[in-house]
C-alpha cells in the first residue's frame, strides 16, 4: 500500500486564532509519521482536525488525491486512554470497531481475542474485566488494541506511549512500527527518540509553523541545539559524536542504549 | 460550548449570591409566565442580552450553547404554532423566546456563580427545612452538584460520541430518525460514567476532609454590596411585571 495523507495549505485555528499555519506536506506508509512539538504547539489539534473532530480550519486534507472524509476509515486514540472507553468490558471495547464494520458475528470474538493477545494482554485474564479496573499500562494497551483491531487505513495516536515503562514502550513501539508498514500511522509524541529512525517522517510544529524533517535531520538539529527540541540528555550525549557524519546509525532510543551498553562493556574489557 | 462558571469581575459577579439567585429565579418565572405580546417579549430578551454584554459575560459562548437546545426550540415552536387550526408564527416565536429566555437567564447565572455561591443560595433556600429535621445543607449540596454536573454530563456524551466515531461508528448520518436512534447507545455508557464520576467525587470530597456534620464553618462570607440594591429593585420590578402581565 502506498497511500498518502496530504495536507495542503492547512491552517488550524481555535477561536479565530491560528495554532498551526499553512502546513504543506504528506504522511505516508512504511514508517511511523511523527508529529512533534512543545506542549500547546497544536499537535493534538492537528490530529483532531484530520479526524474530523475539529472543524475550525482552512486548506485541504487529501487521501490518495481525494478529499479525506473521516468516516469509518480512521481510528484515533486520545492522550488519556480512559477517554476512549465506554463499554463495560475489555472484550466489548475491542469488539466495538469490528461490530461497527459489520464483520460476521462468529469472526468477531476470535479476532478480538487474537488481537488483544498480540498487544500483550491475555484474553483469559482481561477479556471480561472492566477497562477502568486495569493499570495505566494495560489501559494504554487496550486503547491501542481497540483502535487498531479493524486495521483502518489511517491510524492517529496521541501520545500512545505516555506513562509506560521502557520495556512497555519498546514493545508497543515495535507493534506500531509493524502497523505502519501498511497503514498511515501518525503519532503525536513528546518522546520521538523511541520511534526515531534515520528516514522517519517528522512534522515539527513550533510557534504556529510546521516544518518537515527526516529522522536524520531532526536529530542533527536537536543534538546540536537543545533549544530546538529537548531530547533526553543521555541520548544527545551518545549521539553527539555521530551528529556530523553524513549518515547516522540506527537512532531510536533502544538502539542507541544497546550501542552505548555494548561500547561501555567493550571499553571495560579493554 | 459548555455553560459553566467563568471567572470575571463585572457588577454581575459582585452581586450577593442571594440577590443573584433571586434575580435568576425571577427572570425564569418572567420568561415562563409573562403574558406580554411578542415584541415586548423579544425586547425583554434583548434587554437580558444587553445586561449580559454590560456584565462582560462571554456572550458568544452563551449563544453558541443554544445549539444544544435547538431540537427543543423546534419542538416547542411546532407545538405552539399548531395550537390552532393552522400554523401560526407568532405563538411559535413566543414559545421559542420563552425557552431561550429561561436558558439564557440560567446560563448567565451559572456563568457568574462559583460553586460556593450556588451552595450558599441553595442552602439558604432550604434552611426552613431544618425545622422538619431535614438535612438542608446536604440537600443544597446535592442540588449544586446536580447543576454543576450537567455540563460534565454533556461533555461526557460528546466524549463517548467521539470515542465511538474514532472507532468506526457513523453517528449522525442518515437523517433525523437515524440520528435519534444513534443516541440510544450513548445512554447506558453515560449513566455508567455518571455513577463512576459520582463515586470519584465522593472519594475526592472525603479525601479533602468533607464529613456530614452540623458544625461547619464557611470559608466565604457574603455581604451586601453597592450593586445589590439596584439589582434587588430590578428583581422586584420584573416580578411585578410578571404578575401584572399574567394576572391583572
Amino acid at each position: 500500500m502506498s497511500a498518502q495523507l496530504e495536507l495542503k495549505n492547512l491552517t488550524v485555528s481555535y477561536g479565530g486564532k491560528p495554532v498551526a499555519e499553512k502546513i504543506d506536506g504528506s504522511f505516508g506508509c512504511g514508517r511511523i509519521n511523527l508529529l512533534v512539538g512543545r506542549a500547546g504547539s497544536g499537535k493534538s489539534s492537528l490530529l483532531l482536525t484530520i479526524a474530523g473532530f475539529h472543524s475550525e480550519f482552512s486548506g485541504q486534507i487529501l487521501y490518495d488525491g481525494a478529499v479525506f472524509q473521516p468516516a469509518g476509515n480512521f481510528s484515533l486514540t486520545f492522550q488519556d486512554p480512559e477517554s476512549l472507553f465506554f463499554n463495560t468490558s475489555v472484550g466489548d471495547e475491542v469488539e466495538y470497531s469490528l461490530r461497527m464494520r459489520e464483520l460476521a458475528e462468529n469472526e468477531i470474538t476470535p479476532r478480538a481475542q487474537q488481537w488483544l493477545q498480540r498487544w500483550g494482554l491475555e484474553p483469559e485474564k482481561f477479556y471480561s474485566r472492566h477497562p477502568f479496573e486495569l493499570s495505566g499500562g494495560e489501559k494504554r494497551r487496550v486503547a491501542l488494541a481497540a483502535c487498531t483491531v479493524a486495521m483502518p487505513p489511517v491510524i492517529l495516536l496521541d501520545e500512545p506511549l505516555a506513562g509506560l515503562d521502557a520495556n512497555g514502550q519498546k514493545a508497543l513501539a515495535e507493534m506500531l512500527n509493524q502497523l505502519a508498514r501498511e497503514h498511515i500511522v501518525i503519532v503525536v509524541t513528546h518522546e520521538p527518540e523511541v520511534f526515531l529512525h534515520p528516514d522517519s517522517n517528522i512534522l515539527f510544529l513550533r510557534e504556529g509553523q510546521g516544518s518537515w524533517f527526516s529522522g536524520d535531520d531532526f536529530l542533527r538539529q536537536a543534538v546540536c541545539n537543545r533549544d530546538f527540541y529537548p531530547l533526553p540528555r543521555w541520548y544527545c550525549h551518545a549521539l553527539a559524536p555521530f551528529a556530523t557524519v553524513s549518515s547516522l546509525p540506527q537512532v531510536n532510543a533502544e538502539a542507541v542504549a544497546s550501542f552505548v551498553a555494548r561500547e561501555k562493556s567493550h571499553a571495560d574489557k579493554l | 460550548m459548555q455553560i459553566s462558571y467563568k471567572p470575571g469581575s463585572s457588577f454581575l459577579y459582585s452581586l450577593n449570591p442571594l440577590i443573584k439567585g433571586g434575580l435568576c429565579f425571577v427572570l425564569i418565572m418572567f420568561f415562563s409566565l409573562n403574558g406580554l405580546q411578542l415584541p415586548a417579549m423579544a425586547g425583554s430578551l434583548a434587554m437580558l442580552l444587553l445586561f449580559a454584554v454590560m456584565g462582560r459575560l462571554p456572550l458568544a459562548d452563551l449563544l453558541l450553547s443554544i445549539k444544544r437546545i435547538w431540537l427543543l426550540l423546534v419542538i416547542v415552536g411546532l407545538v405552539q404554532g399548531f395550537r390552532g387550526d393552522s400554523f401560526e408564527l407568532v405563538p411559535a416565536l413566543e414559545g421559542m423566546i420563552r425557552i431561550l429566555g429561561v436558558f439564557i437567564a440560567a446560563g448567565c447565572y451559572l456563568t457568574v456563580s462559583p460553586q460556593s455561591e450556588l451552595m450558599f443560595f441553595w442552602e439558604t433556600i432550604f434552611r426552613p427545612l431544618r425545622l422538619f429535621r431535614l438535612p438542608a445543607r446536604e440537600l443544597a449540596l446535592v442540588m449544586v452538584i446536580a447543576v454543576r454536573f450537567l455540563p460534565v454530563m454533556l461533555s461526557e456524551i460528546d466524549r463517548i460520541r467521539m470515542a465511538q466515531i474514532a472507532r468506526g461508528a457513523r453517528l449522525g448520518k442518515g437523517g433525523f430518525f437515524s440520528s435519534a436512534a444513534a443516541l440510544m447507545p450513548l445512554m447506558i455508557p453515560t449513566l455508567a460514567q455518571a455513577i463512576i464520576r459520582g463515586e470519584e467525587l465522593a472519594e475526592a470530597m472525603e479525601a479533602r476532609g468533607y464529613r456530614v456534620s452540623g458544625n461547619r464553618t464557611r470559608y466565604h462570607r457574603f455581604g451586601i454590596g453597592f450593586f445589590d440594591v439596584p439589582a434587588g429593585f430590578v428583581a422586584l420590578t420584573v416580578a411585578a411585571l410578571t404578575v401584572w402581565s399574567r394576572f391583572l
